[in-house]
């Protein structure tokens, strides 16, 4: 093959999904000259499966991703055509932001954003090798021949790397939604002494609105004030007609029709190598697992305005097609479905776990960072989330500069990365509220909070945004100091609010702050005894509210972070060798040796490392230290 | 999510332990170092000249006292860090060596902010703190190195089949419980999510019952380091302080003809079968008006609810009452050995008619002013410890501190989720103290609970595109 020299860059981001976008964003606004490659432009940004954005966890992620500069949230916020914060009623630390999406239009926005970024050169060109020289990532080539020197380079593949479709007894490469598969690249992985594994993961059917009888599903409509991801639209207003979503449910006969085509499915034939992510399972694999289940839930999902297909959420499968059509024509409502794409398995290459540091470099090849579905991931906002991290990292890693390393008490994109990075992945990792530990300190409401800090130092937060993030937090920390000073004496109208709510009647004055401590207490409810609070805007009182009537039980988590902090702070020299650590168990010797962790606490984490092996790894660095004075 | 003793040392927390050896020794002393360790000691020490101030390094005569009850007269030792052992602020209690106040003392420090340190734990500090030389300091590295070897095993080991099990059933509703929350938080939108936070709520009760009843068996599992307790009772006169002297072979409590003598608790200490015996003589059971005596009757009835075993003794000549009878019903699930003292002076008729009255299995005729059935009464004492050794190594019980200590916080962090569900707190705010609950069961199990919850949630709930 003839190759041509196409240039120098500063960096390379190679695929240009969820992960792929954010990570060249972020470079391209840090000012680096930043090559983003996809495989076809038409797929940049796709939702390869639900059209939707956020809900648990991943509305944090996003909204986090956001508060660091990033660009999903302001996307989604342009093409919503429905919200919804789940769990309001489950306590502030789970509220969650989730956005159905026009996933058309997603992608159109996201690719201008892209061309019109400057620094940002979009090629649509498949990565087929990478140059690597004394463990560095020098360039890549393209399968047409052009090679670009670079200082850096980020993967996000997807599902693209070796990527194999399953429906059924049928298989083939390719990649995602008809797209090619990429497999050159994992040779070419491979031959750079990169450990690859197999994963797998799968999305239902789409189907077309005209033959969905939505009469007789349950329509799932969007809350009526709608709500942003982005801190740029925080407050903001819009009258904008939201689509909704429609329930319905299988019933014995779909488990019939799946009970009897079972023998064809290839998970159970044991076509399928890769383990696919126990939380997006098919639904035969429900109905063999839950057998006592007489039937499941199923959503419609609008796929966009300008289109007629819908996704069958709670439909995934990799039964053959023609037992696909069956079982959707068994659900009530969709008895004249028609089909338009199968719903089908696919089987990808990843990076196996214990080869990332917590900045997502490789331990193996300096400056190459992953991200995404390639790290053992799943999930869009995962993918962004690990993106932009990328991003930051490679950009201040060839500028000589600090990386950034978010920590699991600053946010679920630290829980996230620490997770695939420390312990480790053997399915598609999915973000949960159950996996953060300091839940409460990690809301949505002060992601700007905990890490706009962070995303101002690093160069993607503007000046004049982080000035109007000083502006919003100045208020609300004034607010709170006045409704703990301000006592609002016993009157008619507070005691007639106090039985309303039922709550105990006062006899002498009150603090504001202690009413709204109260459970049964809304900040709507002491706005009549205080003028200033009616004026201000409802996020802000949300964060008032939430800040007072939580306080105790946050400073008990800071506390449990402080003592976290401690240990995180507490560095392994990198040159360790934990063969010569005498009484460390040979297993922990092991894990501890491939992960590489970079502080006690890190090195905690690790499954097979217990509380003993760290004991006798802070004596021996304490010990080696001393004797090296 | 797990917190590990062994960081506690980076977060100089505070600690305590009786650094003399256990026995009843003339002196011993306890230990107290931590950033707590001046508080602690100062809220329970009064000097004994008032305007006396504590200086560092030098020994200060004074009381421990709690709500107005003299402990014991002790002299107390302050170190300021670095200044220390430890290097930590450090804090040393000199106090009489018998075991019961020694325990006691203990009880109250770690009643006020400390905790019981860790075998190793203070030489571990002074490591960190660089009070120890290169050569200690590695000595101290292949002490815990080998430790760590068996420590993982060890921690199970310690907790015998049954008792870990029941542990982990408990931990086991919990992480249920757990996963129950999770699903309801992270997949609101399906119908396996529907949570019942009341059933929750009657789940945590019940569980927290069960883990209280395992921390009672605590006192019974440390019979070979607190030992048994036996208490002495009955009314004025009928021989209390005769046998106490004749069992002990000492001659501690005053014996005088005039009633209500022993006024105060009075405590020996002895060794059978290699178990430490606290054996007290109580005031005289009666009712009076005297001030004195008034508190004393509280002591009889305070060192009743501690005793392991109740020596009722009674004059045959007088006959059994209401009180007696009391004791009887009310501590029915104590050991109670019931002696009719006197029997010399006292006709057979008299014997039989009383044997026959008192609802008692087990009574023994003694003289113990003759030393008549005193022999009797340790054999049956003999018995009950040999009982209770091997009812202990069948038993379900909990034998360490540290198990103690972590179902406590365990119980504790159930008790708070109980009340803020019970406030109308939110879900996730109750989470926060279940969880904290799984993970000191999971840390006395040596189990990851984490892992354990997200597993729960897949593998009992059906969610999912």
């Amino acid at each position: 093959m003839s190759r041509y020299d196409a240039g120098k860059f500063d960096v390379a981001v190679v695929g240009a999904g969820h992960a792929g976008c954010e990570a060249a964003l972020a470079c391209a606004r840090l000012g680096l000259e930043t090559l983003l490659f996809t495989i076809n432009l038409d797929a940049i940004a796709n939702m390869a499966c639900n059209p939707n954005i956020g809900g648990t966890a991943k509305g944090h992620l996003a909204i986090e991703v956001d508060a660091l500069g990033g660009q999903m949230g302001k996307t989604a916020d342009q093409t919503l055509i429905q919200s919804r914060m789940l769990n309001l009623t489950k306590g502030p630390a789970v509220h969650s932001l989730r956005a159905q999406i026009d996933r058309r239009r997603y992608q159109e926005q996201m690719k201008l954003t892209l061309e019109k970024q400057p620094h940002l050169y979009l090629k649509q060109a498949e990565i087929t090798d990478l140059i690597i020289e004394e463990e560095t990532i020098k360039g890549v080539i393209t399968h047409t021949g052009a090679v670009y020197e670079v200082n850096a380079a980020i993967l996000c593949t997807g599902t693209y790397l070796k990527g194999k479709i399953i429906i059924g007894d049928i298989t083939y490469e390719g990649g995602p939604d008809g797209m090619f598969a990429a497999s050159a690249l994992g040779d070419s992985l491979k031959k750079h002494g990169i450990e690859l594994m197999r994963l797998k993961t799968g999305t239902p059917p789409r189907i077309n609105r005209n033959s969905v009888d939505t009469a007789v599903m349950e329509p799932q409509e969007g809350d009526k004030d709608i709500r942003f991801f982005s801190f740029e639209n925080e407050g903001r207003k819009i009258e904008k007609e939201q689509i909704p979503c429609y329930l319905t449910w299988t019933n014995m006969h779909t488990r019939k029709i799946i009970e009897e085509n079972l023998h064809r499915s290839p998970l159970f034939s044991g076509i399928i190598e890769g383990v696919g992510p126990r939380y997006c399972p098919s639904i035969e694999d429900k109905i063999v697992r839950f057998g006592d289940k007489e039937r499941h839930q199923i959503f419609i999902e609008p796929m966009g305005l300008d289109t007629y297909e819908m996704y069958v959420q709670g439909l995934s499968s990799s039964l053959p097609e023609d037992v696909q059509i069956k079982m959707l024509r068994s659900i009530k409502g969709l008895e004249n479905a028609q089909m338009m794409r199968s719903a089908y398995a696919i089987e990808y290459d990843a990076v196996a776990p214990g080869q990332l540091k917590l900045t997502l470099e490789s331990k193996k090849i300096k400056n190459l960072y992953s991200a995404g579905q390639i790290n053992g991931s799943s999930g869009y906002e995962e993918a962004a989330a690990q993106g932009i991290m990328a991003g930051i990292n490679a950009a201040m890693k060839i500028t000589g500069k600090e990386e950034i390393v978010i920590d699991r008490s600053q946010g679920y994109i630290g829980v996230l990365i620490d997770d695939i990075v420390t312990k480790g992945t053997k399915e598609p990792y999915r973000m949960m509220t159950s996996r953060a530990e300091y839940r409460l300190t990690l809301r949505q409401d002060n992601a700007d909070h905990r890490l706009t800090p962070i995303g101002y130092k690093s160069g993607l937060i503007t000046k004049e945004r982080y000035d109007r993030f000083m502006h919003k937090y100045d208020i609300i920390y004034r607010e709170i100091d006045r409704l703990k000073k301000k006592t609002v004496a016993p009157s008619e109208s507070l005691r007639k609010m106090l039985e309303e709510k039922g709550s105990t009647p006062v006899r002498t004055g009150i603090k504001l702050s202690e009413l709204l401590k109260r459970p049964e207490i809304k900040i709507g409810d002491i706005e009549r005894f205080d003028e200033e609070i009616k004026c201000l805007e409802g996020y802000i009182k949300s964060s008032i509210e939430i800040n007072i009537k939580y306080e105790g039980y946050i400073a008990k988590q800071s506390e449990d972070i402080q003592r976290f902090k401690k240990r995180e702070r507490k560095k392994i020299p990198e040159e360790i060798d934990y063969s010569m650590i005498k009484g460390l168990r040979l297993e922990a010797a092991a894990k501890l040796s491939v992960i590489r962790p970079v502080s006690i606490g890190q090195a905690s984490r690790i499954s097979g490392v217990s509380p003993a092996d760290i004991t006798v790894l802070i004596i021996y660095i304490d010990a080696d230290r001393r004797k090296g004075k | 999510m797990s917190v590990y003793h062994d960081f506690t040392h980076t977060e100089n927390d505070t600690i305590a332990a009786v650094s003399t050896p256990k026995g009843t020794g003339a002196v011993s002393v306890i230990r107290i170092s931590g950033d707590g360790a001046f508080n602690t000691a100062e809220a329970l020490f009064c000097p004994a000249q008032k305007t006396r101030e504590i200086k560092d390094r030098q020994m200060t005569l004074g009381i421990i006292q709690y709500a107005g009850e003299k402990i014991d007269e002790v002299l107390l030792t302050r170190f300021r860090s670095p200044g220390s052992f430890t290097g930590e602020d450090m804090v040393e209690i000199s106090c009489h060596g018998g075991m019961y106040i020694t325990a006691r003392i203990f009880e109250l420090i770690t009643a006020y902010g400390a905790r019981a340190a860790e075998p190793g734990e203070f030489t571990k500090r002074a490591f960190f703190n660089g009070k120890l030389d290169l050569i200690q300091a590695q000595a101290v590295q292949e002490l815990v190195a080998a430790k760590s070897k068996k420590a993982g095993e060890m921690a199970l080991r310690s907790l015998k089949g049954e008792l870990s099990e029941k542990i982990t059933e408990i931990k086991d509703r919990i992480t249920d419980e757990l996963a129950r929350m999770a699903v309801s938080i992270d997949y609101p939108e399906y119908d396996e999510a529907e949570q019942d936070i009341s059933r929750t709520q009657s789940v945590i009760k019940e569980l927290s019952y069960n883990i209280k009843k395992l921390i009672d068996t605590y006192k019974r599992g440390c019979l070979y380091n607190d030992g048994v307790r036996i208490a002495i009772v009955g009314r004025p006169n009928v021989g209390k302080s005769t046998f106490l002297n004749t069992f002990t072979g000492k001659n501690r409590a005053i014996v005088t003809d005039i009633p209500g003598t022993t006024r105060d608790t009075i405590e020996e200490y002895l060794e059978i079968e290699g178990i430490p015996v606290v054996l007290t003589d109580t005031a005289g059971l009666r009712d009076t008006d005297d001030q004195i005596e008034k508190i004393g009757q509280e002591k009889t009835i305070e060192t009743l609810e501690r005793a392991d075993i109740i020596l009722l003794i009674l004059d045959s000549n007088e006959g059994y009452f209401n009180r007696e009878d009391e004791i009887l019903r009310k501590y029915i699930d104590k050991h109670i050995i019931l002696v009719l003292n006197k029997t010399d002076k006292t006709d057979e008729g008299r014997l039989t008619d009383l044997e026959k009255e008192i609802p008692h299995g087990h009574i023994i005729r003694a003289s113990l002013i003759k030393k008549e059935g005193v022999g009797q009464i340790e054999a049956v004492i003999q018995k009950v410890i040999e009982d209770e050794i091997k009812g202990q190594q069948e038993d379900i019980v909990i034998t360490q501190q540290t198990q103690k200590e972590l179902l406590s916080q365990a119980d504790n962090a159930l008790m708070n989720a109980y009340k803020e569900i019970e406030d109308n707190m939110p879900a996730d705010i109750a989470e926060i103290e279940i969880r904290n609950a799984a993970a000191a069961l999971g840390r006395l199990l040596g189990d990851e609970i984490d892992e354990e919850i997200t597993n729960k949630i897949f593998s009992k709930f059906c969610l999912g595109k």
